[in-house]
């Protein structure tokens, strides 16, 4: 039954997606139908498939061999366990809130057909790596989802900036994918499996171990998987692909530069995790690495968040930021306070990214102080959901937030882990800052009532919230209150949980944290909103400049390009064009002066063409008589 | 007897019915071609109501077996694709084209005949029954000259490859006395020493299938055929009528092989020299029919070279790649078919900005070529892929790589069509692509190629399931 229903979430997608290919293209009623259709009968089933985990072990797996007969080989098929099915029912119940909030969103674009398409293939490719039982499976779903992106990020192909984000997005993550490629290889070669269970298994413990190359497989098979969570996680140095990625529709980046795919790389870590059991020494340093890098990952992108005038670039940055706090998680070994971070994320990110859809939609612009102009203070819904979203980033009891974050801040502090951290402190202080920051510019800066594109558009009296976008406006903002208790109240359910014997970690944890946070939206209303200067952005200078610069991230990339890149392509060029090149038109030469020849024997004359027969069948019977 | 020989009698009774319907052409084209495809569809309903028949028939001749059975639901299958697809008969004067429907079930039971024919005496009646058939077929389209010039140049080489095959009878009757495959076997696993006139009888025998493969040295006729004839008729000589050579064909190789290895070599180095001649000449080619019939050459090599693979891998390789070729072939004819409405006889230049004319048809070419090519993850990749394993644990290792080298080769002619379909300019006089075509089965067949290639094991599985060693092996 599990299975059934497991499949059905996963294939419903790619139904939906072929279905629109064939009909729906240029009918967009059909497209949404199909597409939403879809997305319910996948959020029905993982629903379902989450409510009947009762325990930690639950797991259920089934395998078909894909190309060999051999199943020890390469097999497809879904892996349900509560490590998956939560992942699944994040990802089906943000694409259900995301298409049905994109009802309105699009509503005025020509191409909503391919839009629902491209929607539908991203989250096929998506539960499609969430239920991976193999390496294997989840690579391939894995560039499917950059595809994906890829596509929705350059949706809007017709502005030079979006097609440039799209390609820099796919080009940066797929300097990760090698990662991912060479983490396959060492394990097909060194571990013998690609099944995860298998590569869990405790035997496999001394494989681990084995050493090549100066270290053992977990370090390079661990390392190698870095890369590629560093890519499509946007962790640093990968990271700066994500702020560009902006340029697509605010529903895609809602779904996959916020809730899902860029979490993608955190789960492939939750799933691996085993590692910090079975590896060695030299391994579980290795992940702890990856977590002090996620920790500067998310100090670096945050303090960036501060000087963004774009709203949805301020969240990007935040994502980065949050994305970091999940990987500290996992990476000192609190794998299920990385997945609660994860969880209640989904949630509060979409929620803030479908707010700024929410503004960008009725002032037809991005930047902050615009949207203020425009009167995006008087939007009752999305204000009420900035409000709340940002309040659950922030980390403020009762908001969802809170939880998640002092899960992991906890485990740091009863890990005795002090700088980290103190770190993830600081952290807290960042975030508490710029998304503050938003709400202060957002009421500060007064409303010019005929400023802005909305009179143009016909929205004259004010701005104009879509009629869709409520209900996951809503429901996401309740989402962002109650899933951390939610996630308290079920998770003995899907992890197991280790027990407090810390006594007053948690209250400890839960005051510092709230007070730095506090300290920070205090700092910022300093900054922001009780200053009488007109423009707080233009008095930043100095350490400013670093930020706007973006820690020069983009002039470094530049910078490699250039200097290392280009004059080895330039190089490989030269060979191409002489050495390759020139062989293949020796081939292409050859062939074609054969061609010519055989072409000959084509005279059109039947005699030529019967003894030639004659000819040939005489001769075989000669030659093998004669034997 | 009924129940076991129910696709032949369907085909039989298909023939029969048209021939009375049509008689005095008081039967619009549009009506026969409907009454054809609701035949052809019982035709199919009765192969696959017969699949699990076997046995031995008629004084040993005739042999129902999973092989035979299966082979008969492909051909099934490809008349009802192509009376599906390979309409309307723009270029053979009204006034035929009900002969063309009555002719198209001849054919289709003569290929039955040959799927389980076990005696050179059936096989002999079966060959001529479907070269007949095809020969009319050809030499229908009245209009150009060409189509009955190389009608004639069909006939010729086909009446000379029936009488050296004939001729191989005689010798191999004398040989063993008997015109029954299980004799033959008999006699051969007897002794190691054969009689002198076994081989160059059999050698003889092959020609009559080189000539239905379209297989050097009988290859000669194709290209000719395929570009004179109205493009249905060429649709039916690339598609389904290859499948009766081949169900054949591998049942005498399979036979024989484990006694006489020379024939695997003989087999193996014509395969060799069809698949070179039919991708270098391809090359050259600016008539698209002409161009698909070397390439229909260039595979029926790569499925020679298959059937002479290990035995217990070399019978599902061969089956599947029938198949798919069947649907490959359908495909890019189908497109073929299309185009025509533009002029009689595309050539590459109406191939030009197909995809801007219509995204769908050169979505179903882009994806019928490359599997034709061979690239992954089509299904074509995985059919060579079998095919090309398959003889490389036979033994032949050389033969294999220098049939990947062929099948590199090939991308070259391939390739250029997509190039053209996707990149080239919509020629300024360039009609409408927009409205009629069969869409829908064009999709689904291009959707079946893509997932056979992805998720092949649907279809190997089955196969594998029947045991084809066992039921060739008598």
């Amino acid at each position: 039954m599990q299975i059934q229903l497991g499949i059905a979430t996963v294939l419903s997608p790619i139904l939906s997606f072929v279905l629109i290919a064939a009909v729906g293209l240029r009918r967009p009623t059909v497209a949404k139908i199909i597409s939403l259709t879809a997305a319910t009968v996948s959020l029905v089933c993982a629903s379902m498939l989450l409510l009947g985990v009762n325990d930690p072990a639950f797991k259920i797996q089934a395998t078909w061999s894909w190309l060999m007969d051999d199943p020890s080989k390469f097999t497809i098929g879904l892996l349900l366990d509560p490590l998956s099915l939560v992942m699944l029912f994040v990802v089906s119940i943000i694409s259900w809130l995301v298409q049905w909030y994109s009802l309105s969103y699009m509503e005025e674009d020509a191409r909503q057909g391919k839009f629902f398409a491209f929607i539908s293939l991203f989250c096929f490719a998506m539960m499609g790596f969430t239920i991976a039982p193999n390496l294997l499976q989840s690579f391939m779903c894995w560039e499917l989802v950059g595809l994906g992106s890829y596509l929705l990020i350059g949706f809007w192909n017709h502005l030079p900036s979006a097609a440039t984000a799209a390609r820099k997005a796919f080009i940066v993550t797929r300097l990760g994918d090698v990662g991912f490629f060479i983490a396959l290889l060492l394990a097909w070669t060194g571990l013998g499996t690609l099944d995860f269970g298998a590569m869990a298994g405790d035997a496999m413990s001394a494989t681990w171990k084995a050493a090549i190359g100066g270290s053992d497989y977990g370090v390079w098979i661990s390392i190698a998987l870095f890369l590629a969570v560093a890519g499509k996680s946007a962790q640093f140095p990968l990271y700066a692909w994500l702020p560009d990625a902006m340029e697509g529709p605010t529903p895609v980046s809602a779904l996959i530069h916020a809730a899902t795919m860029v979490a993608a790389g955190v789960y492939l870590l939750a799933r691996m995790s085993f590692v910090l059991v079975l590896g060695s020494e030299a391994a579980i340093m290795a992940w702890h690495g990856l977590a002090v890098i996620a920790m500067i990952t998310a100090l670096m992108s945050g303090a960036v968040a501060i000087v963004q005038s774009d709203i949805k670039r301020v969240f990007a940055y935040s994502t980065i930021s949050q994305l970091g706090y999940m990987i500290v998680g996992i990476g000192t070994g609190a794998v299920a306070a990385g997945m609660m971070h994860l969880f209640t994320h989904a949630f509060f990110k979409a929620l803030l990214f479908l707010t700024a859809g929410a503004f960008i939609h009725a002032a037809h612009s991005n930047s902050i102080t615009d949207i203020a102009r425009a009167g995006g203070a008087k939007l009752k819904l999305p204000m009420m959901a900035l409000f709340v979203g940002s309040m659950a980033l922030m980390g403020f009891f009762p908001f969802a937030g809170f939880y998640s974050k002092d899960a992991i801040l906890e485990h740091l502090f009863v890990e005795g882990d002090w700088i980290l951290f103190g770190m993830a402190l600081l952290g807290v202080f960042i975030t508490a800052y710029y998304t503050s920051r938003v709400i202060y510019l957002m009421l500060k800066v007064p409303a010019e009532p005929h400023q802005g594109h909305g009179d143009e558009h016909g929205h004259g009296h004010g701005l104009h919230l879509g009629s869709w976008m409520k209900l996951p406006l809503g429901f996401l903002a309740f989402a962002s209150l109650v899933a951390g208790n939610v996630w308290l109240w079920k998770a003995h359910n899907w992890f197991v949980i280790p027990e407090a014997e810390h006594g007053n970690a948690a209250l400890i944890t839960a005051l510092v944290s709230t007070a730095i946070a506090a300290a920070g939206a205090f700092y910022s209303a300093r900054v922001f909103y009780w200053r009488t200067s007109a423009d707080p952005m233009a008095s930043m200078t100095g350490f400013a400049t670093l930020l706007r610069e973006k820690w020069y991230l983009d002039d470094a990339y530049w910078a490699i390009v250039h200097n290392f890149y280009l004059p080895i392509t330039a190089f490989l060029q030269k060979v191409e064009t002489i050495i390759v090149k020139g062989a293949l038109d020796g081939i292409g030469t050859v062939s074609m002066t054969f061609a010519r020849g055989f072409a000959r024997a084509q005279t059109g004359e039947v005699q030529h063409y019967l003894g030639m027969s004659f000819v040939v069948v005489a001769a075989v019977v000669l030659i093998l008589m004669s034997r | 007897m009924m129940l076991q020989l129910l696709p032949e009698f369907a085909a039989l009774g298909a023939l029969l019915i048209l021939f009375f319907v049509t008689l005095g052409n008081n039967v619009s084209d549009r009506a026969a071609r409907w009454i054809t495809l609701a035949l052809s569809g019982f035709v199919l309903v009765a192969a696959i109501a017969a699949q699990d028949q076997s046995g031995l028939m008629f004084a040993n001749s005739y042999k129902l077996d999973t092989y035979s059975q299966f082979f008969k639901i492909l051909m099934a299958f490809g008349l009802m694709a192509n009376a599906l697809l390979g309409w309307p008969l723009r270029s053979v004067p009204t006034a035929q084209r009900s002969e063309y429907y009555f002719l198209f079930f001849a054919a289709g039971l003569a290929m039955m005949l040959l799927a389980s024919a076990f005696s050179f005496l059936v096989l002999y009646v079966a060959m001529e029954l479907l070269s007949y058939s095809l020969y009319t077929m050809v030499g229908m389209r009245r209009a150009r000259t060409e189509s009955i010039e190389s009608s004639v140049k069909y006939i010729i080489i086909g009446a000379t490859a029936s009488a050296i095959g004939l001729f191989g009878v005689s010798y191999i009757y004398g040989a063993t006395g008997s015109l029954n495959f299980g004799a033959l076997i008999d006699s051969l696993k007897g002794t190691t020493t054969h009689s002198a006139l076994l081989m160059p009888g059999l050698v003889m025998v092959l020609s009559s299938f080189l000539f239905k493969l379209a297989a050097f040295p009988f290859h000669a006729w194709a290209p000719d055929a395929y570009e004179t004839a109205s493009s249905p008729v060429a649709m039916f000589l690339a598609s389904v009528s290859k499948l009766a050579g081949i169900a054949f064909l591998f049942r005498l190789v399979y036979m024989v092989k484990p006694y006489m290895p020379e024939f695997e070599t003989v087999i193996g180095i014509l395969a060799l020299i069809t698949m070179t001649f039919g991708n270098l000449v391809a090359f050259r080619q600016t008539s698209v029919k002409r161009l698909f019939a070397y390439s229909s050459i260039a595979q029926a090599g790569y499925l020679m070279l298959g059937m002479i693979g290990f035995g217990d891998s070399a019978p599902v390789a061969v089956v599947f790649y029938s198949a798919i070729y069947l649907l490959m072939n359908l495909v890019v004819f189908a497109v073929v078919l299309e185009l025509e409405r533009y002029g009689e006889d595309p050539t590459l230049a109406s191939f030009q900005g197909l995809y801007k004319r219509n995204a769908l048809m050169a979505m179903a070419l882009l994806v019928a070529l490359f599997s034709l090519a061979g690239v992954p993850p089509l299904a074509g990749f995985f059919g060579k892929w079998l095919l090309f394993s398959s003889a490389a644990q036979g033994g032949h290792i050389w033969f294999v790589a220098f049939a990947i080298l062929n099948s590199v080769l090939s991308l070259y002619y391939y390739l250029f069509l997509v190039k053209a379909a996707y990149f080239g300019d919509v020629p300024k006089e360039a009609v409408s692509l927009d409205k009629g075509g069969s869409r829908i089965a064009i999709l689904v067949t291009t959707i079946a190629i893509a997932l056979l290639g992805l998720y092949p094991r649907v279809l190997t599985e089955y196969l594998t399931g029947l045991n084809f060693p066992r039921s060739l092996l008598p």
